[in-house]
């Protein structure tokens, strides 16, 4: 035993000293043999043949390689030695190949770890499959938020929490008394939500049940980023207190790195739920998200709520008659609709690797067929099958080895540059990160694309060809049969998932641009926006700060209407497709009371006099907001037609009278406005409906403002306006209208641009695949073409018959490519929001760019085959 | 040359075995050696000798060494090492046996 491995590791050591020898041995066997014959009488070179047909060095060396035991790892040193010179010898092959695999794995690679952090990682808190967020549910539909009441029974009554907390809005407040004002925004979160999420703070502690009481003393909870940022980390900032809207509030403790749940806040503050019971059942503002018992699972906390549920709706049927709750996993609600969309990009790259495997098998094929002298040659001398499919699939293995390190390289730079456009269009975006699982599913992703494009074209290649047949010139016609048909099933199959990438990337883009076409309802263009909250100065009585709210943005609208290139400017409490509406019960004087748990809610909306002039809203009756409409003038509002024709059906609008029973009594409606798309560019517009700034003062807003012309500094112009309007107010987040509603459908955006993208990568390798592929059946044709042209042949029937061939192969892979997609829409029907259904128009246009293409790939091979000599063809072989 | 014998699986080791009991030789000795004993009635594959030859190094019963021929060439010889020497006579014993028992069975039957 122990001899058997001293003898093959210096057999694998000495590798080459021991292959001479043998050499060297065999080579004094053959030359003793070569003089037994001669002695016999034979001729010098008769005695050689004999000597070398009796004793087969080729196959003899194979089999004492074998017989050493080191017979694999030595062919494997060899084939790579080989492969790297045959690889050498063809850089341009070479080239090609490589950087269309590390396309497709770059693609996939980087992909791939977005989806690891985003989808496949648990959320990176203690016992995550604990987390869940609970929503309240209407008519057993989840998603809504919840109510202060029903948070408080949830949380005394349930037995399958750990601990339940609740989350309100992140609430805007400028940050004071440093240099420069910064417009932030902190969570509003109760007690237990630091137990939920698992988290200590890094610094400090986080507040208690008693400072989460109204009227507590203000505390808050830093993020670790605007704690670095404003505060330079310094940790003796806790126990300190920092200005909030000019007020004092006791920073208690900074998080750690890291942690940003909800994200995009800048801190946490006591949400005072017990201060927010008077709002009552109906007033659906939480967010719930909990740490369950270890033992209670989804289903069973479900259970318990629906029972809960029950007996909140039997003790107050007014307000809670359909309403239920609905557990799930808090990473499903965090992931939300990123998942389908990831998982449209996974396969669209997925085919994108498919593709560019076809393409290189396609260009392996070309190689083989040029090659079939070598592998014949090669043959004769002793070399198995087996033997010439090993050293190809060497070739394909160093391929994909030149391709994984290429596809890392590429995938880690698409993830650098997408960086930034991840950060706003999928969630958990700062946890992604290329580790070692990304690379090693490069590699296997490469090893698997290896063997999909490797294994056919060595088959084909390292088939047994008899050397006379190759060399006597027959071999070429022998194998060009199954080769066509086999590069033809390539391009095909190439053509077929282009189609599929193009038509589902066509049908998308066709959808937001009809999205950015469809009418708004207002004018976007030229318009700017910007976030401004006021804050009171130092002293002012809180009875004042209605009408100091209202001088201010006067006086802000003012200063910004004496900006040069400012034709007017307005103030509105949320901004159309920037979210955080406001969804309000109400009902309208003089209508018989709603039946028992059935409700009646409208979007409502705060803005000032201009806002419609801004915006270009048209007013369809009656008249805007203006400076008649004071905090001690009859309260008006403004509907839009969507609400007169929803819930005034039939009555004149104006004069009508609604009630939100939000203590400021009943409102007149002085006017109604065309419909706009606040909530979603995809929905139709809902019933709204505008209440007067002047008369119900905000402190946050979003000022609107029309120019004329883009003068330089614009914002820096705003910042000023409005800095002198009010005691050093800051602005926030400057953009233009057009980028708000861009950035309200960015996701599907972004989605649209990648499948683009890589729909046109699709179709350049298809046009290369199928240009390959025509040139190369013309020069295999050359004869019969030659023999055609004798006969008479006019150069245009020639130019036919490749474009017919060409045709022919683009349409069958169209037609499969139709069908394809047609199956997989089939198939995910409902479940992608963004491909639905079968665009006619977007296929139809899609099949004609892949017909052009095949024209441009056909029009050289055709053209050459034309004017191709005909004596010159008759002479080719 | 018609009644050629082809050797039975595993028997070409304990031959060449045999024949460096005598004095060390190289792969073409051994092959003319073998031809010469069996009175040309054995005939080794030439392509088979060597694959051979390495198996039994690997194992250790025979051992390489470089030497040069009478007519001044280099030429790798075989010799037996002890190992070897027991193996063949193992290998002898055990075919003697079975020769033996096939001869017997093939008489009776």
């Amino acid at each position: 035993m122990l001899h058997d491995l001293r003898f093959r590791f210096r057999a694998l050591s000495h590798r080459s000293k021991v292959e001479q020898e043998m050499d060297e041995e065999l080579r004094f066997h053959l030359d003793q043999l070569t003089a037994k014959y001669r002695h016999r009488g034979s001729k010098p070179e008769e005695a050689i043949r004999l000597a070398r047909l009796e004793l087969g060095i080729e196959a003899t060396r194979e089999e004492c390689r074998d017989a050493r035991g080191v017979s694999w790892f030595e062919d494997f040193r060899y084939d790579l030695r080989q492969s790297l010179r045959q690889l050498g010898r063809s850089p341009a092959f070479t080239l090609t190949a490589v950087a269309i695999l590390a396309l497709g794995i770059g693609a996939n690679s980087s992909l791939y770890s977005i989806i690891q952090a985003v989808l496949l990682r648990p959320l990176p808190y203690p016992d995550p499959q604990r987390l869940v967020s609970v929503s309240a549910t209407v008519d057993r539909q989840p998603g809504a938020p919840v109510s202060p009441p029903d948070f408080v029974d949830w949380q005394s009554q349930s037995r399958s929490f750990e601990s339940l907390a609740a989350m309100f809005e992140g609430r805007p407040v400028n940050l004071t008394g440093i240099d420069e004002p910064e417009r932030i925004s902190v969570a509003r979160v109760s007690a237990g939500f630091f137990d939920v999420m698992g988290v200590r703070p890094l610094y400090g502690r986080v507040f208690s049940r008693e400072e989460d009481q109204p009227g507590a003393t203000a505390t808050v909870v830093l993020d670790y980023d605007l704690w670095r940022r404003r505060f330079a980390s310094n940790p003796a900032i806790v126990g300190t207190p920092v200005l909030f809207d000019g007020r004092a509030c006791q920073v208690i403790g900074v998080m750690p790195r890291g942690f940003h749940y909800p994200s995009g806040q800048d801190g946490w503050i006591p949400l005072a739920v017990a201060g927010m019971q008077r709002w009552g059942r109906g007033a659906h503002v939480l967010s719930v998200v909990g740490r369950m018992r270890s033992g209670a699972t989804i289903p069973s906390a479900n259970a318990e709520l629906a029972s809960l549920s029950e007996r909140i709706a039997r003790d107050h049927p007014q307000t809670s008659t359909g309403w239920g709750a609905h557990v799930e996993p808090l990473r499903d609600l965090v992931i939300g609709g990123s998942r389908r969309a990831l998982y449209i990009l996974m396969a669209a790259v997925g085919m994108l690797l498919l593709i560019g495997c076809a393409n290189v098998a396609g260009l392996l094929l070309a190689r083989g067929a040029a090659r079939s002298r070598e592998m014949a040659l090669r043959a004769s001398l002793g070399a198995t099958r087996g033997r010439m499919l090993r050293q190809l699939l060497t070739e394909s293995l160093l391929l994909a080895v030149g391709a994984t390190l290429g596809g890392l390289l590429l995938g880690n730079a698409i993830l650098t540059a997408a960086r930034p456009l991840l950060a706003t269009t999928v969630p958990r975006a700062d946890e992604i990160v290329w580790d070692g699982g990304v690379t090693l599913f490069s590699a296997a992703l490469a090893l698997v694309a290896c063997l999909l494009f490797g294994m056919a074209p060595a088959w084909r290649t390292a088939r047994a060809v008899r050397l006379g047949e190759v060399l006597g010139g027959a071999g070429r016609h022998a194998s060009a049969r199954p080769q066509r048909i086999l590069r033809g099933c390539l391009v095909v199959a190439q053509v077929a998932l282009s189609l599929v990438l193009l038509a589902a990337a066509g049908t998308l883009l066709k959808s937001v641009i009809t999205l950015l076409r469809t009418d708004m309802g207002f004018d976007p263009e030229n318009v700017l926006a910007f976030r401004v909250s006021w804050f009171p100065p130092a002293g002012l009585n809180p009875d004042q700060y209605g009408d100091a709210m209202t001088q201010f943005y006067d006086s802000a609208m003012e200063r910004l209407r004496s900006v040069p290139g400012v034709e007017s400017a307005a103030a509105v409490a949320t901004l159309p497709l920037s979210g955080g509406d406001v969804y309000v019960p109400f009902r309208i004087e003089g209508d018989p009371p709603l039946p028992l748990g059935v409700e009646q809610r409208v979007d409502q909306q705060r803005c000032t006099a201009d806002y419609f002039r801004v915006m270009r809203i048209k007013l369809l009756e009656g008249r805007p907001f203006d400076s008649r409409d004071t905090l001690h003038s009859p309260q008006v509002a403004i509907v839009n037609d969507a609400f007169a024709r929803r819930f005034l059906a039939g009555r004149e609008p104006l004069g009508q009278r609604v009630n939100f029973d939000d203590g400021h009594g009943e409102r007149v409606i002085v006017g109604v406005a065309t419909a706009v798309r606040h909530r979603s560019l995809t929905l139709p517009p809902r019933p709204e409906i505008y209440l007067s700034e002047s008369q119900w003062p905000s402190s946050g807003m979003s000022i609107v403002v029309r120019h004329s012309w883009e003068a330089a500094d614009l914002a820096e112009s705003f910042r000023n306006a409005v800095r002198e309007a009010g005691h050093g107010i800051p602005i926030a987040q400057v953009r233009t209208m057009d980028s708000v509603i861009a950035g309200s459908i960015a996701g599907r955006r972004l989605l649209t641009l990648l499948l683009v993208a890589f729909g046109a990568v699709a179709l350049l390798l298809t046009a290369t695949g199928l240009y390959g592929v025509i040139a190369y059946l013309t020069t295999q044709r050359t004869q019969e073409i030659g023999i055609r042209v004798a006969l008479g042949a006019r150069r245009s029937n020639i130019v036919g018959l490749v474009i017919r061939h060409s045709l022919a192969l683009a349409g069958t892979g169209a037609i499969i490519g139709v069908l394809l997609y047609a199956a997989l829409v089939r198939v995910f029907e409902g479940r992608l929001a963004e491909i639905r259904g079968t665009d006619p128009l977007a296929i139809a246009g899609t099949v004609a760019l892949l017909l052009l293409v095949t024209f441009a790939a056909c029009a050289r091979p055709a053209w050459q085959a034309a004017k191709a000599d005909p004596l010159t063809s008759l002479r080719c072989d | 040359m018609a009644d050629r014998l082809d050797l039975p699986q595993g028997t070409l080791d304990m031959l060449i075995l045999k024949a460096l009991a005598l004095e060390p030789l190289h792969g073409w000795g051994i092959s003319e050696r073998l031809q010469q004993i069996s009175d040309k009635a054995l005939q080794v594959r030439q392509g088979s000798l060597y694959p051979a030859l390495h198996r039994l190094e690997r194992r250790g019963w025979i051992e390489p060494e470089w030497k040069t021929t009478d007519n001044n060439r280099r030429a790798k010889y075989y010799a037996l090492t002890r190992l070897g020497r027991k193996q063949l006579e193992t290998q002898a014993s055990a075919w003697q046996k079975l020769s033996a028992v096939v001869d017997r069975v093939m008489k009776l039957a």
